[in-house]
């Protein structure tokens, strides 16, 4: 058990012999968690570890099989949602609930509306204690505006004001930060010291080691359902949390580059491209075999320029060249005819088909070919075969070829994301957040296999906000700030610390090619 | 510890899992059960119900709505419908009665095919190449292509004189079964194997699941929408050649609510309007229910108003047991994130 050397202040929320069975899986067995008023608790731990049927626990979304929740020392039994936020706590997912449609005061005031005597709404004491929240957490925006007008960091930070409102005791945010900036993340984390400071309990869920050194006081590890320990983070280390993760060390060889010298070829040159709105005069070679990382910060056009390359978005100038010959990519087919496929950025979005199987999704790309009539049915012995040999080469977890592959956890469906785009046929790929909302131990193998496609001839962009994901994959470094290039990093040059100054504008020390 | 006696394991037979397994059995067995009960009422209830010819009609008219009912099923899986298909049924019935009065009745026929063809393809053009939604544009051709057989017909009914045999298309028999059965079970087969076993069919559904990952994967989200409708056109112009053998005398009146006819039978067999996945074979059960509904209603002399009645009370039970349905599966898989 855990040298616990807070436990003498009074949890606001304990969990005392937490358990959930599923059919065939015990998610969560015999927790005992505690969270205290004014403290920020991580919970770490890999897909699958168990960490999202606790939150839902907590936040009433599921029912423990076994065990007791109290809250400020009261037994209390959730059976939705509802009750749990009536109990004081708030879950921040990375869906918001909010309206689009309705302002920022009206979303932080839903479902609760002051009314005057004849049930009208008082808009007076709405505005009032709406820019009361607000101005206490910093947040600079008009009372009146839209949410869909709001970036993902502001509608965030409203839906933390809803919560402040209400006077909620506990907030969990799960991976926060995962859409957020640089910025916004120093923003959020200030907020998150001001909620401490009101005595607001903070549950913490992020796979981002880096930001759990920074914000959190404890951590919770859970590994395969089980409790592994909590810990203060002053006692601990990095490594020594992925260890408690993974149950045993992380292989570093996979994060060692290795220096081979970039090849002269280009496989896909980029000229002066402009995407109205978005990129201005972008040019560069990807050379063939290379890994280029892309860096920027949001609205930067670093998302732009991949899906600009993809034919998802309009080329207004410039000129895009394959093995020297200009192309035109006007749509998605345009692209992968010309050999180059993109990894979307949301997999759920963008990426997965939630009705189709494992083995559906993974060949929706690849390329057919009808040399018999027969061949215009599809041969599922064929496909069962590639797909046997993309789960070997990918390592991925399915129980079967033709389940669901919502029912996979979200590094596998990564997996089977990146199967899709080497099923394709094409030999430049452009990756939008590898590793995004993956777990330690899939992002090592996603990055080794990153550098093994790349040493057999694939040219790769990774468009990523992970700065040491970057750092760890790329041969070179684009960075891009304001729609225009801010720098291209050449090995020697990349580290976390020079691709976040050109990010957010500045220049670095020493030569900048 | 003791070992507790291995007895059957209750909590694992009546687990989540086995129940969402249940509910995708019943999905295809819900409605064929649905039907035997109805039929078995309708036997004892409606004298003259279960007679040899009451049977044949009543399959002959399942039969109909079916053939078209399978094409929608195809439009709802790639997550959109089409309420132009009674439209187009009346329009290609008038079609093929009045070029048989010109030509053979294998022309005829294929006139009419290609005219469904041709209209299936102009609302697939209009959806995706105007960004329309696929319910405007059907809803527009609805009205116009009913204008356009009101006009073409000056309001007066078309007759087929010539080429009698036409009708056996309707009063036929192969191996003791009636045409119509026969040309819907060829259509079953077809339509299966473009769904399940084609690129096309998967793209189709794939494209209903997830429509932005779709364009993603590089499907032309154009080219199978335009496919799609043009195969929904043929399906509702098979029915309206059906109609014209089994009527050998239509006119521009016809086929008003096919559409509602074609939709429901969809959704009654187990296909859900948020796309991602058609049930063909639930479709044909569902056509077959509706027309069993039919015949013990008129057997009954019941006033054929409360049809449509029974219509849409249909309609509204199979939606809220999918929407039902949705929600456990929703449930079930928070299991697993």
């Amino acid at each position: 058990m855990g040298t616990d050397q807070t436990s003498h202040r009074e949890p606001i929320l304990s969990l005392t012999g937490i358990s959930k069975q599923f059919p065939g899986v015990r998610a969560l067995d015999n927790i005992d968690f505690s969270l205290l008023a004014g403290e920020v608790h991580a919970l770490m731990g890999e897909n699958g570890a168990g960490k999202s049927t606790l939150i839902n626990i907590i936040s009433g979304l599921l029912q423990p099989t076994s065990g007791k929740i109290c809250v400020a020392g009261e037994e209390v039994v959730f059976a939705n949602a509802i009750q749990a936020q009536k109990a004081g706590i708030s879950t921040i997912t990375q869906e918001f609930n909010l309206v689009p449609q309705l302002t920022v005061a009206e979303n932080i005031f839903l479902g609760r509306e002051p009314t005057g005597r004849i049930g009208l709404l008082n808009w007076r004491e709405i505005k009032r204690h709406a820019s009361e929240v607000l101005n206490e957490l910093g947040l600079n925006v008009p009372l009146g505006q839209r949410v869909s007008y709001l970036s993902v960091g502001d509608r965030q930070l409203v839906e933390i004001a809803k919560a402040l409102s209400m006077e909620f005791r506990i907030i969990t945010m799960d991976e926060p930060t995962a859409a957020l900036n640089a910025a916004e993340v120093a923003r959020l984390f200030e907020i998150i010291e001001k909620l401490k400071e009101r005595g607001i309990a903070v549950l913490y869920v992020s796979h981002r080691l880096r930001e759990i050194f920074r914000i959190a006081d404890r951590v919770t590890v859970l590994r395969d359902g089980k409790r592994v320990d909590t810990r203060r983070l002053d006692e601990l280390n990095e490594d020594e949390v992925v260890t408690m993760m993974l149950g045993r060390a992380l292989r570093k060889e996979a994060t060692i580059y290795q220096a081979i010298p970039l090849s002269e070829l280009a496989a896909l040159s980029v000229k002066d491209i402009t995407v109205p709105g978005f990129i201005t005069n972008v040019s560069f070679d990807l050379r063939v075999g290379e890994v280029m990382g892309c860096a920027g910060l949001v609205g930067s056009g670093r998302y732009e320029l991949t899906r600009a390359l993809f034919g998802l978005q309009q080329i207004s100038g410039g000129e895009v060249g394959i093995k020297g010959r200009p192309v035109v990519l006007n749509s998605t087919s345009d692209a992968i005819r010309h050999g180059i496929y993109m990894l979307p950025e949301e997999r759920k979005v963008e990426g997965i088909f939630p009705d189709l199987t494992v083995r559906e999704n993974l060949l929706i790309s690849a390329k057919r070919l009808f040399r018999r009539l027969s061949e215009l049915l599809i041969n599922p012995r064929e496909e069962e075969k590639q797909y046997q040999g993309m789960r070997n080469s990918l390592d991925i977890r399915a129980s079967s070829s033709v389940q669901r592959i919502t029912k996979l956890s979200g590094g596998n469906q990564q997996k089977v994301m990146l199967g899709r785009a080497l099923m394709s046929n094409s030999r430049i790929l452009l990756l939008n957040e590898p590793t995004r909302g993956v777990d330690v131990g899939t992002r090592v193998e996603i990055h080794a296999v990153i550098r093994k496609l790349a040493q057999s001839g694939y040219s790769i962009i990774v468009s990523s906000s992970d700065i040491p994901e970057l750092v760890s994959v790329s041969d070179r470094c684009l960075v891009l700030s304001a729609g225009r290039t801010k720098g291209l990093l050449n090995r020697a040059q990349i580290t976390e610390d020079n691709i976040t100054a050109l990010a957010i504008g500045q220049e670095i020390t020493g030569d900048n090619q | 510890m003791s070992n507790p006696p291995k007895l059957l394991n209750f909590r694992a037979i009546f687990s989540v899992a086995n129940a969402t397994r249940f509910i995708q059995v019943a999905e295809s067995l819900g409605v064929f059960a649905l039907l035997l009960i109805v039929v078995i009422a309708a036997s004892i209830i409606a004298p003259g119900f279960f007679t040899y010819t009451n049977l044949t009609n009543t399959l002959i008219t399942a039969s109909i709505t079916a053939v078209t009912g399978l094409g929608m099923t195809f439009a709802i899986a790639m997550g959109g419908f089409d309420l132009s298909v009674g439209s187009v049924q009346v329009l290609t019935a008038i079609v093929v009665g009045s070029l048989l009065s010109l030509i053979d009745p294998p022309l005829a026929i294929l006139g009419a095919l290609l005219t469904g063809l041709a209209l299936g393809l102009l609302n697939g053009a209009l959806i995706s190449k105007l960004r329309l939604p696929a319910f405007v544009v059907t809803f527009g051709m609805m009205s116009i292509v009913r204008g356009v057989a009101l006009l073409v017909t000056q309001g007066q009914s078309v007759m087929v004189t010539k080429h009698g045999e036409f009708g056996l298309l309707n009063n036929g028999k192969i191996l003791g079964l009636p045409v119509p059965f026969i040309i819907m079970m060829m259509v079953l087969v077809v339509l299966s194997a473009l769904l399940k076993h084609t690129p096309f069919g998967r793209h189709a559904c794939a494209i209903g699941g997830n429509r932005e990952a779709a364009i993603v994967s590089g499907i032309s989200i154009d080219r199978v929408t335009i496919a799609v409708f043009g195969l929904v056109g043929v399906t509702a112009a098979i029915s309206g050649v059906m109609l014209t053998s089994q009527l050998m005398i239509v006119d521009a009146t016809l086929g008003t609510g096919f559409e509602l006819q074609a939709i429901t039978v969809s959704v009654l067999g187990g296909t859900s309007l948020s796309g991602g996945h058609g049930n063909l074979v639930g479709t044909v059960f569902a056509a077959l229910l509706l027309a069993t509904i039919a015949s013990a209603l008129n057997i009954l002399k019941v006033v054929s108003f409360y049809q449509y009645l029974a219509l849409g009370m249909l309609l509204i039970f199979a939606l809220a047991i999918d929407t039902a349905r949705r929600a456990f599966i929703a449930k079930s898989l928070l299991s697993r994130a």
